[in-house]
């Protein structure tokens, strides 16, 4: 703290301290001495007062006896008195009475006169009312029998009277009687408050023996005998006369009766039993000593105003060739060295600022030296910056294009992601290292995860874990194949979908190869979908129509097996009942038909069929057919032929290969009338297998030839004709080989005949996954 | 040979009564000895208790199914080889690729077969 001061502030401050601290210090040390001196002083002067009016107290009683003497030395009234008491003569009364009035009309201080008995009944008075009253009791009256005294002050009666002074009577020293004078006691007033009281505050009283004020008060009216003076002053007045060796005067400072700090002393009026009362308001003598403060507390400030006034006269003398040193410094040190200092001075300040100057010329050379230094470092650095700025700026605009392709590409990237994740179904996308590079929402949540930042980068497989239901292995074969052969590939019907929480779910939809401009491959694009829904779907279908044709196949069992056995007998029957049994077999077997037709269809429909080729002689298979129809061909006596290519075997499902002959033949045997002809023509075209099956029956209406392969459809002729049949067969053929991948058409005439045509693949059936084999 | 000195039995395990009437004048008449069960529960223990030299055995029954009955035969000692003929009037290739896992090399669709033919494919069977 004091460190940071300049040198004025140095100086300046502990001498001030200092002499501030002296002066307060003597100040305080006067002031306390005078004051308690003048204290002393004021309470001698206080003290005197009293004293002199005790005095004067004194004196004014003695006078008050002088008149009592005075009366009582009267001969005529002792000599009027005696022979009053000798005679009781109203004469001698009379005198007597006369001497008391001729002496008060003499004395205008004698308010009233009595004569009292030796028994203290009063003889007689210059107040009428007076008289015969006892004053045996009285102490005052006790006393006057032998001296002349002064009564305590009484109640005021109606003439002014307050005090008595009273004597005694002798005639030939014999006691008489008793004189007494009762006058007002202003004397004794005048004696205790003379004009020497300059103090304005000053007041002297007296109070009686029971602490009662007998004198007027100065500040309060109407206190004869009634204000009781209980203050410390009159207490210890009194006690005074009490307990011996105690002084008879104390002074002290303390509340008078009017609750007001005084400065109060007493005086104990010995005989009378009263006390002197003295005292002067406490402020009224603290004035001049306080004024005597104010006084020296003024003067101390103005020494100590010029003290400091010199003071800093004198430190500013020493500390200028400084200040002018530090002025000179800052300037220098804002940078110009062309300033000089140049104090005059000859002590060691002015050496300093001399040397200084030196100093700063040295300073300035060499500072000239270094700057020229330094002006050609900074060229050659301008020079640089320039170099550095312009390529900078080639830099600069080559991250802006490359920005800018950044920010399309991350539009792209996320146009791309949104519509990636809002695709229904999972779809993921792995590079040729079969890392998964790709994977929207769809697909995490299928294989049970939630965020893809922890998948991407991982082989697929370990996430996407797809195996087969029918063997248990894993199989992501068909992303093999689509990398392999770079052609899309559909998931096999039994594929699942292993989940991070081991639970398994049924997937299908397919995989294909992903490839640049180039066609240069780079990875895989998978989409699939949870198919559980749609399997639970399909296997209610399934097991609902299984049921429906079970059902309706038990009553038609029934049927068949008893219109059997009952045929078996049949030479119990009449003709026509043997007829009739004849038609309700029949009817039974159209009925089994249909059924199977009906469930067929179903099952077509569903795509719950299977297709199971394996290598098959497709003319076996024509062959056995026919041999289920000789029956009919020959019944009908209708000529049939065929002719066949020489065929290696090929992929067929036996039973679909033999649904499609059956219907066919079936056909072309039921709309051909009796004595006509069938031809049927297996043949090889160049990759596939050819299978015709001509008839030269009813043909099919040209208006209606649209509409053959539909279901349930049948020509208008035939239901004219009343021909047996479903309707469903040509419908299921097609329908069949729509799904293994061979074709059917026909070529027809009405009334000329038909000729249906089907052909195979050379490969062969396309395999189909199912759960229904057709019947 | 031995066909000739004892009557083979057959067991028709069938829930439809009329069916299961023909079925058994038939084959009685064929020389055959019949004892019937009307669903998969009485048929398995008709089997365990009697042997018999085959079973025709429908699928879809009350109580106990065909496929059920012929599961549990197979776990036991005798039935493990028994001869067993599924004739049905379901046909689904599901159930008839789980039969061929139980030994079972017939699977008879009723209405396919007329009652003499599938009496004389029994006689084959039994031959």
């Amino acid at each position: 703290m004091f460190e940071k001061l300049n040198i004025r502030g140095k100086i300046m401050i502990p001498v001030l301290s200092l002499t501030i601290i002296l002066l307060t210090s003597f100040v305080s040390y006067t002031y306390f001495l005078n004051t308690e001196n003048r204290k002393e002083e004021i309470i001698r002067e206080f003290e005197a007062t009293t004293q002199l009016k005790t005095l004067h107290l004194q004196t004014v009683f003695e006078l008050y006896r002088e008149r009592a003497m005075m009366i009582t030395s009267k001969t005529w009234l002792k000599n009027y008195l005696e022979e009053y008491l000798e005679t009781s003569s109203d004469e001698s009364l009379a005198s007597l009475r006369d001497i008391l009035l001729e002496t008060q009309a003499n004395n205008s201080k004698f308010l009233r006169i009595l004569i009292i008995g030796v028994d203290g009944k009063i003889i007689t008075s210059t107040n009428d009312q007076l008289i015969n009253n006892n004053v045996s009791n009285e102490e005052w009256f006790i006393k006057s029998k032998n001296d002349y005294i002064l009564s305590d002050f009484y109640e005021t009666k109606n003439d002014g009277s307050r005090i008595y002074t009273a004597g005694p009577l002798y005639k030939n020293e014999k006691l008489i009687g008793v004189v007494a004078i009762g006058s007002n006691g202003i004397s004794i007033n005048e004696a205790i408050n003379t004009n020497s009281d300059t103090k304005t505050s000053v007041e002297t009283y007296l109070i009686n023996s029971e602490g009662y004020m007998v004198t007027p008060s100065s500040f309060k009216e109407d206190v004869y005998l009634k204000e009781k003076v209980v203050t410390i002053i009159a207490n210890t007045c009194f006690d005074h006369t009490r307990e011996e060796g105690t002084p008879e005067n104390h002074t002290a400072i303390t509340k008078d009766y009017r609750g007001i700090d005084v400065l109060g002393t007493h005086s104990f009026i010995r005989g009378m039993n009263w006390c002197l009362i003295n005292e002067i308001d406490e402020s009224e003598i603290m004035t001049p000593i306080k004024k005597e403060l104010t006084y020296t507390t003024i003067n101390t400030t103005i020494v100590l105003l010029l003290f400091s006034i010199i003071l800093n006269i004198i430190v500013k003398m020493i500390s200028k060739p400084v200040s002018e040193l530090l002025k000179g410094v800052s300037i220098i040190m804002k940078g110009n060295l062309d300033y000089k200092v140049g104090t005059k001075a000859k002590d060691e300040i002015g050496k300093l600022s001399r040397g200084f100057d030196k100093m700063i010329e040295s300073l300035k050379k060499s500072r000239a030296n270094i700057e020229n230094k330094v002006k050609k470092q900074v060229k050659r650095i301008e020079e640089n910056e320039y170099k550095m700025e312009r390529q900078q700026k080639a830099l600069l605009s080559i991250m802006e294009d490359m920005q800018e392709k950044n920010v399309i590409t991350t539009i792209e990237r996320d146009k791309n992601k949104i519509i990636l994740d809002n695709i229904g179904d999972g779809v993921f996308v792995i590079d040729t290292q079969l890392n998964l590079v790709l994977i929207n929402k769809v697909a995490l949540s299928l294989c049970g995860y939630k965020s893809s930042s922890k998948v991407v980068g991982e082989k697929y497989n370990k996430i996407l874990k797809f195996f087969n239901e029918k063997t248990g292995e894993k199989d992501s074969s068909f992303i093999d194949k689509a990398i392999s052969t770079g052609k899309i590939q559909n998931m096999d019907q039994d594929i699942m979908l292993i989940r991070s929480d081991g639970k398994k779910i049924p997937v299908s939809d397919s995989a294909a190869l992903l490839k640049d401009y180039d066609g240069k491959a780079i990875g895989c694009v998978v989409v699939f979908r949870d198919i559980t829904q749609e399997r639970i779907i399909d296997k209610t279908k399934t097991e609902f129509i299984s049921l429906a044709s079970h059902q309706l196949r038990t009553p038609l069992s029934i049927v068949k097996w008893y219109s059997e056995t009952l045929l078996e007998d049949v030479k119990d029957f009449k003709d026509d009942q043997k007829e009739y049994l004849e038609e309700i077999h029949d009817g039974n077997q159209r009925m089994i038909k249909l059924v199977n037709a009906l469930l067929n269809v179903s099952r077509l429909e569903l795509g719950t069929f299977t297709i199971q080729p394996e290598l098959l002689s497709i003319t076996k298979i024509a062959d056995r057919t026919i041999k289920e129809f000789s029956l009919l061909l020959k019944e009908k006596n209708i000529k049939f032929t065929k002719k066949y290519d020489e065929l290696s075997k090929i992929n067929l499902d036996e039973v679909l290969t033999h649904i499609i002959f059956q219907n066919l033949m079936s056909n072309a045997i039921k709309y051909t009338p009796i004595g006509g002809n069938v031809d049927l023509k297996i043949i090889h075209k160049k990759n596939k297998i050819e299978v015709s099956i001509k008839d030269n029956g009813m043909g099919i209406p040209k208006k209606q030839q649209g509409k053959i392969f539909t279901k349930l459809f049948r020509t208008d002729k035939v239901k004219k004709e009343n021909i047996e049949g479903t309707g469903l067969g040509l419908y299921i053929v097609k329908s069949i080989l729509d799904n293994c991948g061979g074709k059917i058409w026909f070529k027809s005439k009405e009334d000329k005949g038909s000729t249906f045509y089907v052909s195979f693949p050379i490969k062969g059936m396309r395999v189909k996954e199912g759960t229904k084999q057709l019947s | 040979m031995n066909t000739n000195l004892k009557q083979k039995t057959i067991l028709i395990i069938e829930d439809e009564k009329t069916l299961r009437s023909i079925l058994k004048t038939k084959l009685e008449n064929n020389n055959f000895n019949v004892i019937e069960a009307r669903n998969g529960k009485e048929g398995l223990e008709t089997s365990l208790k009697k042997h018999p030299d085959l079973i025709l055995l429908d699928i879809i029954m009350p109580i106990m199914d065909g496929m059920t009955m012929l599961k549990k035969l197979r776990k036991e000692g005798w039935g493990k080889d028994a001869q067993v003929m599924l004739l049905t009037n379901l046909d689904d290739t599901e159930k008839i690729t789980k039969s061929n896992k139980q030994n079972v090399y017939d699977y008879l669709l009723k209405t396919d077969w007329s009652i003499d033919d599938l009496i004389n494919k029994i006689k084959n069977k039994l031959k």
